[in-house]
């Protein structure tokens, strides 16, 4: 039996056959190699613009913490050899650490060039850096070893100052009371102190004159002084208030840049009382321990602290409190007991003291709206005629405990007498009242100088009426009504704390030392606003930047990669349209249509295969391309010194492999349709290159009428081949989409911005202050004694202003690249929500009646005890990815970040309204009552809104003058002064700056589109030669044939362009405001004509070009 | 009669990368309007390159042509091409209609060389696809129609603008002898119609014999270039 002929191998057949097709059509596949090329240098440059976009963030991170890790961070001041402390806790826990610790002092402050002959002055806020060890910090470049008295200014600040080396300048840092000034006894009258001195050295790039612990771009220029210097400027004596881990060697570079090694250095942070401001003493008299703050009222969790550490060895929390007038109800106008303090107690036993009647015996403790008096107030009472006894009600009025606005307001109570207390045991203890600055530690009662408004008309000082001074001179602060705990707090107790002490009995020092150390562990650091921030991984973690760029680019770059991959489609069609006789011949001879596909895939391989390595070649070349130009108008537009994030690198490995894979599967699936296309062709057909029936035809083809002209004869043409026409409509639509698409993001400056509904709400200025200010001197009550002239007084008064309280979150803006978790929170006072403004995208429904968007973050959310917030659409979506209007997002108020969905706690907050881009753009707006819920200890305002009258700021002196007086009227506490336009021009320079790049990917399309249309429209000529014969022998001239090919293409383009426009119109329709609705005609248009110029050169190439056959030929 | 067409002393040679090929040699003719004139010959003998230097879309290597009194080829190629469009019909052996163009208007397509079609164009464009039997198929593309009908479509496009001269090469070489004829009558009672100068080349007799038939008919036998009577 004979065997079986073996079965050949077909595929080796195959693989040379398609090997010898390629060798022989080399020339013709080039342009699907290109093509190929083409689509892979988009997808490579767009993911490699994401890498070098990080690579960038990453390098500038490095370039501002040098060799910090980690950074121990404080609200208050701390003392400086915490950091020693902290060092030896690491040390006896794990041996040397590999890390320095250096304490510095670092405040926002102001930096002025005194004016001089020729010059006026210059002023400019700056971080003061102080810090003596800074050559230790780990930048790459050394720094001056020894300041002294001098300042090395950052070169970025000294260049705004236009100062160098041996110039004089101002430092001017804000030294308010450390007491809350949202308190009535917090000082709100902005305080500064200067020290002038000479610019010892310039830091240049690469120095500590990089360093900023925020991670944003616009970073503010630096002023290194001593650590002295910065504690005598601040007037913080042996205070510091950061520490700064610094990587001492290697091995912990690999460590301390995780957050595990923050968390070591916070395990190991042990704060003394007094590092976190509190104040655990005897008193010199009684030999009672107690203790205080700084800050007059113990914060919540110190509160918290002591209950558990000091309650059970006896001790006895108190609050007190300043009543302005004390008077019995109904008596005459005249008769008032002025300026006492009122104590809260829990018990009548106190540890300083019983309270005791005349006959020595103990008065019942008073309860609910009861209070004891002492002997003094009854006796002056009667000295007034109004003599009071036990059951008689007084009224007392004093200061809300928080203030509005800057404004203390009074409020009133009434209690009954349960007692009068003899000047004995608790009614003198002075010790009860907390040092005040201004009052407790004034000679005389007339010399008080107070924070809130003092009524020197009341106080009797002056002989014989000095009944006020006298007590002042006896018993000083001591109270002279004693009311119950719970009663004192809910008069005087705020989110500062309910508590101005706690009281113990006498103890010896030893037991006081154990208490005060168990209290001191017992209170967590973070609670009172001390914490580790590991900033290097943080600033890694947010080098991943706010928006993925490479993903970006490449969902911009889709709709050029698919044009590229239409013109590689269309291309390799043509290629297969040029050999359909050989394909007719394979198919006559019996090769299945899934064979002639394969063949001609394996045939266009090859040519896919080097266009890949060329786009691999090319692709970072584009990158650099793109990262160059958006480097380059960011400079010219954004910020010079933070060009560097877009200074570029190479893509990495994975970025390239990604990137040449997904060119090459999409390349090789364009390819697969067009083969397959050609592959399932009758036989015939290929022979005879294809004929059409009506049913064939599209739609837009079957004309009812007859072609009577060219253009009937020219859409008769683009028939012929529908799928290629649509194919070049496509090519241009998508380009054209793009561009119109893009376009339509371009924000341009509203014409009119002073109008309220504009991105500026009618602000004219933004107002940002170094330190936190309550001061308003557009009012003509606070404007007097801030040392302005007649004229900026005028001027002032002129002007609208809103104070707007502040986190010290970073700035989620689209001018901070960096990833943010801790946007800036603004709390929005009534007068802000009631003003109304900007322009809203979304917003919630409204409640009935309302019609001020604004309102609804006063209202309910929708979701119970969530706060409501209003933030711009592009934060929003980007670089918060928070979601829209309705959606909830979790806020940790201690840390002002947004937790992720798997971290626990934080506050509920709920979006309520989503604004166009605008001058706030990058923050999270919630009312003033909210931020005080979401940050109970922070106080004062640290941005204002300003409207000044629109006639000063038409000229630059009217401009000057404005700028002038808010710098006059702030100058204690540092104001930076940014006109609302500017500001609004900078922000939008950074979304046009993308634009521009992606504006560029548009051009690139456009470009392929065209391409496509000339490669179309040859080959289309050389298909129909015989055609174009036939048209020259019944009469066409070539000038008539070249503009019936001009007719087609110009179809083909215009209809691509009306449809991509259209589109892109529609598509960026949801984007566009009505101040925005001018999209730039005049770039759309030159990109149409520039298209139509293109596709007209390329048909009459394409006629001039080619031979037609003086006769008709077969096609 | 008029005279409408004269050849004189016409020889066409293609070079080679030898001796140049010769393919007329010597040819001249006279025919004037209403002439049906008939060439045969075997192939290669230079038929279809005579007519193509008849219709002006070749020039000749020596001699000259005179259609109507004009050389078209010292016309420029503009003029020539609108001479060609208004003087000029052609019918080629392939039907070559625009295959994206509907019947109706592949007959207007000489009327679209130089501008838009009027009514009464499309009127006529009409009427000659009525006269050639089409009337029915006027909106058909050139693949839903026979090879015959194909034909006829030619044939109506290249009357259309009554030319003087009437140009067929090979127009049934595709065609079955039922479809051959019935082209051929209507080529011939077209041309009646018009009093156009007819000039068919073929290798068929009896087509050859169909149109010479005529009373002015006239049969020419060509041979290795040369035009025999």
């Amino acid at each position: 039996m004979t065997q079986p002929a073996p079965v050949p191998d077909v595929r080796g057949n195959l693989l040379s056959l398609a090997f010898g097709m390629t060798r022989q059509w080399w020339r013709q596949l080039l342009s699907v190699a290109a093509a190929t090329a083409v689509v892979t240098t988009l997808v490579v440059g767009s993911l490699g613009v994401g890498d070098g976009i990080q690579q960038g963030l990453r390098r500038q991170a490095t370039q501002r913490l040098g060799g910090i890790k980690a950074a121990v961070l404080s609200q208050t001041p701390f003392r400086a050899d915490l950091a020693q402390r902290l060092g030896s806790a690491l040390q006896e826990a794990g041996g040397t650490p590999a890390m320095a610790l250096v304490p510095a002092g670092l405040r926002q402050i102001t930096v002025t060039r005194p004016a001089s002959t020729g010059r006026s002055r210059a002023t400019s806020v700056a971080w003061l850096v102080g810090c003596d060890q800074a050559s230790t910090l780990g930048f790459a470049k050394p720094c001056p070893k020894k300041l002294d008295e001098g300042v090395a200014l950052s070169d970025q600040l000294a260049a705004m100052l236009e100062v160098s080396v041996g110039d004089a300048v101002v430092l001017r840092a804000a030294t308010g009371s450390v007491i809350p000034s949202d308190t009535p006894l917090g000082d709100r009258r902005d305080r500064s102190r200067s020290r002038r001195l000479r610019v010892a050295a310039l830091l240049p790039s690469g120095t500590v004159g990089d360093f900023s612990l925020q991670p944003s771009q616009p970073t503010p220029g630096v002023a290194l002084v001593s650590l002295k210097v910065a504690q005598d400027l601040l007037q913080q004596p042996g205070r510091a208030d950061v520490i700064l881990a610094v990587k001492t060697d290697d091995s912990f570079a690999s460590n301390a840049s995780t957050p595990a090694s923050a968390e070591t250095l916070a395990r190991r942070l042990a704060p003394s009382l007094a590092d976190i401001g509190l104040v655990w003493a005897a008193s010199a008299a009684t030999k009672p321990w107690r203790l205080t703050s700084e800050r007059l009222l113990l914060k919540p969790a110190v509160d918290e602290a002591a209950a558990a550490v000091l309650g059970p060895p006896g001790g006895q929390p108190t609050l007190v409190f300043l009543a302005n007038e004390i008077k019995p109800l109904g008596s005459p106008e005249d008769v008032s007991v002025p300026y006492s303090t009122i104590l809260g107690i829990n018990d009548i036993r106190h540890p300083c003291g019983k309270l005791v009647d005349a006959g020595g015996n103990v008065l019942p403790s008073p309860k609910g709206d009861e209070a004891i008096i002492n002997q003094w107030m009854a006796a002056d009472f009667a000295a007034q005629g109004q003599p009071v006894v036990v059951g008689d009600r007084l009224r007392i009025t004093f200061f809300g405990a928080e203030t509005l606005g800057g404004q203390a307001k009074e409020e009133t109570f009434t209690f009954q007498i349960s007692g009068i207390a003899a000047m004995d045991g608790l009614a003198v203890a002075r010790d009860v009242v907390p040092p005040v600055t201004g009052v407790t530690d004034e000679a005389s009662i007339a010399d008080w100088d107070p924070p809130f408004p003092f009524d020197r008309q009341r106080v009797r000082a002056t002989p014989p009426e000095d009944q006020d001074e006298r007590y002042w001179q006896k018993y000083a602060a001591t109270p002279k009504v004693f009311m119950p705990l719970e009663r004192a707090r809910q008069l005087a107790g705020s989110r500062f704390g309910e508590t101005t002490a706690w009281h113990l009995p006498p103890l010896t020092v030893g037991q006081a030392e154990q208490l005060g150390a168990e209290l001191a562990a017992a209170i967590p650091p973070a609670a009172v606003g001390l914490q580790v921030v590991p900033v290097a991984a943080a600033a890694a973690s947010a080098a991943s930047g706010s928006t993925p760029f490479g993903l970006l680019f490449l969902a911009l770059s889709s709709f050029v990669i698919i044009a590229g991959l239409i013109l590689l489609w269309l291309l390799f069609g043509l290629f297969v349209a040029s050999r359909t006789r050989t394909l007719g011949i394979l198919a006559a001879v019996g090769w299945s249509p899934g064979r002639l596909a394969s063949l001609l895939v394996l045939v266009a391989s090859p040519a896919v295969v080097g266009g890949v390595a060329a786009g691999l070649f090319l692709g970072p070349l584009w990158a650099q391309l793109l990262l160059a130009r958006l480097g380059g108008v960011w400079t010219d537009r954004v910020a010079e010194q933070t060009a560097v994030v877009f200074a570029g690198g190479l893509p990495t490995m994975s970025t390239l492999l990604l990137g040449a894979g997904g060119a090459t599967l999409v390349a090789w699936l364009a390819v697969w349709l067009a083969a397959r296309r050609a592959g399932h062709r009758q036989p015939l057909r290929l022979f005879r290159g294809g004929q059409m029936t009506a049913a064939s035809l599209p739609s837009w083809c079957r004309l009812r009428s007859p072609a009577r002209t060219l253009s009937g004869l020219a859409i008769r043409g683009l028939g012929r081949r529908p799928g290629r026409s649509l194919g070049v409509v496509a090519m241009v639509a998508l380009a054209e989409f793009l561009i119109v698409f893009v376009a339509g993001f371009e924000l341009t400056e509203p014409s009119a911005t002073a109008s309220r509904g504009t991105p500026t709400g009618g602000w004219t200025h933004l107002l940002r202050f170094a330190a936190p200010t309550s001061l308003n001197p557009t009012l003509p009550e606070t404007s007097g004694d801030r040392g302005l002239s007649t004229v900026q007084r005028n001027l002032l008064h002129r002007c609208e202003l809103v104070l707007l309280r502040s986190n010290r979150g970073e700035d989620a803006n689209c001018s901070n690249l960096y990833a943010t978790t801790r946007p800036v929170v603004l709390g929005l006072p009534p007068a802000f929500l009631g003003r109304g403004g900007f322009r809203f995208v979304a917003h919630a429904a409204l409640p009935a009646g309302v019609h001020n968007p604004w309102q609804l973050l006063t209202t309910t959310a929708e979701v119970p005890e969530a706060v409501p917030v209003i933030l711009d659409a592009a934060t929003a979506q980007w670089a918060l990815k928070l979601g829209g209007v309705g959606a909830t997002f979790r806020f940790a108020a201690d840390t002002g970040t947004i937790l992720a969905d798997d971290d626990p706690g934080g506050l509920h907050c709920q979006i309520v309204g989503l604004l166009e881009p605008g001058i706030l753009q990058g923050t999270l707006l919630v009312s003033e009552a909210a931020f005080t819920r979401l940050f109970p200890q922070e106080s004062g305002y640290r941005l204002a809104v300003l409207q000044a009258p629109a006639e000063l700021l038409e000229d630059p002196a009217g401009r000057a003058a404005v700028a002038g007086a808010v710098a006059a009227a702030w100058s204690d506490c540092g104001v930076e002064v940014e006109l609302a336009v500017d500001r609004l021009r900078r922000l939008f320079a950074v979304q046009n700056t993308f634009l521009a790049g992606f504006q560029a990917l548009g051009t690139l399309g456009l470009m392929l589109g065209t391409a496509g249309v000339g490669a179309v429209a040859v080959q289309g000529a050389v298909e129909r030669r015989g055609s174009l014969a036939v048209l020259q022998a019944v009469g066409f001239r070539r000038a008539r044939l070249a503009q019936l090919l001009w007719l087609e293409m110009m179809l083909q383009v215009i209809v691509g362009i009306a449809t991509g426009a259209t589109l892109g119109l529609a598509a960026a329709l949801p984007f566009l405001s009505g101040s925005r609705l001018g999209l730039p005609w005049g770039w759309l248009g030159l990109s149409v004509v520039g298209t139509l110029l293109t596709a007209t050169v390329a048909g009459v190439v394409a006629v001039w070009s080619i031979a037609i056959p003086p006769r008709p030929v077969e096609e | 009669m008029t005279l409408v067409l004269e050849v004189d002393a016409v020889s066409k040679a293609f070079p080679t990368p030898a001796d140049p090929l010769v393919v007329l040699e010597g040819v001249s003719l006279v025919a004037g309007a209403g002439e049906r004139l008939v060439v045969t010959g075997p192939s290669g003998s230079g038929k279809s390159t005579l007519l193509a230097i008849l219709g002006g879309l070749e020039p000749p290597t020596t001699g000259h042509i005179s259609v109507a009194g004009v050389d078209p080829f010292r016309l420029s190629a503009a003029r020539r091409a609108a001479f060609r469009n208004q003087r000029i019909g052609f019918v080629f052996q392939e039907h070559h209609l625009l295959e994206s163009c509907t019947a109706l208007e592949n007959v207007l397509l000489p009327v679209l060389a130089t501008g838009r079609a009027s009514a009464p164009q499309v009127e006529r464009a009409r009427l000659l696809l009525d006269r050639v039997g089409l009337a029915s198929r006027e909106r058909h593309l050139p693949a839903e129609l026979s090879g015959g009908e194909r034909q006829r479509v030619a044939v109506a496009r290249a009357v259309m603008r009554e030319p003087m001269l009437l140009l067929a090469d090979e127009p049934t070489g595709q065609l079955d002898s039922q479809a051959a004829v019935g082209v051929v009558d209507v080529l011939t009672s077209m041309v009646g119609e018009t009093g156009s100068l007819l000039l068919v080349v073929t290798h068929d007799d009896q087509i050859a014999t169909r149109v010479a038939d005529h009373p002015q008919g006239r049969r020419l036998h060509m041979l290795d270039g040369r035009l025999l009577p």
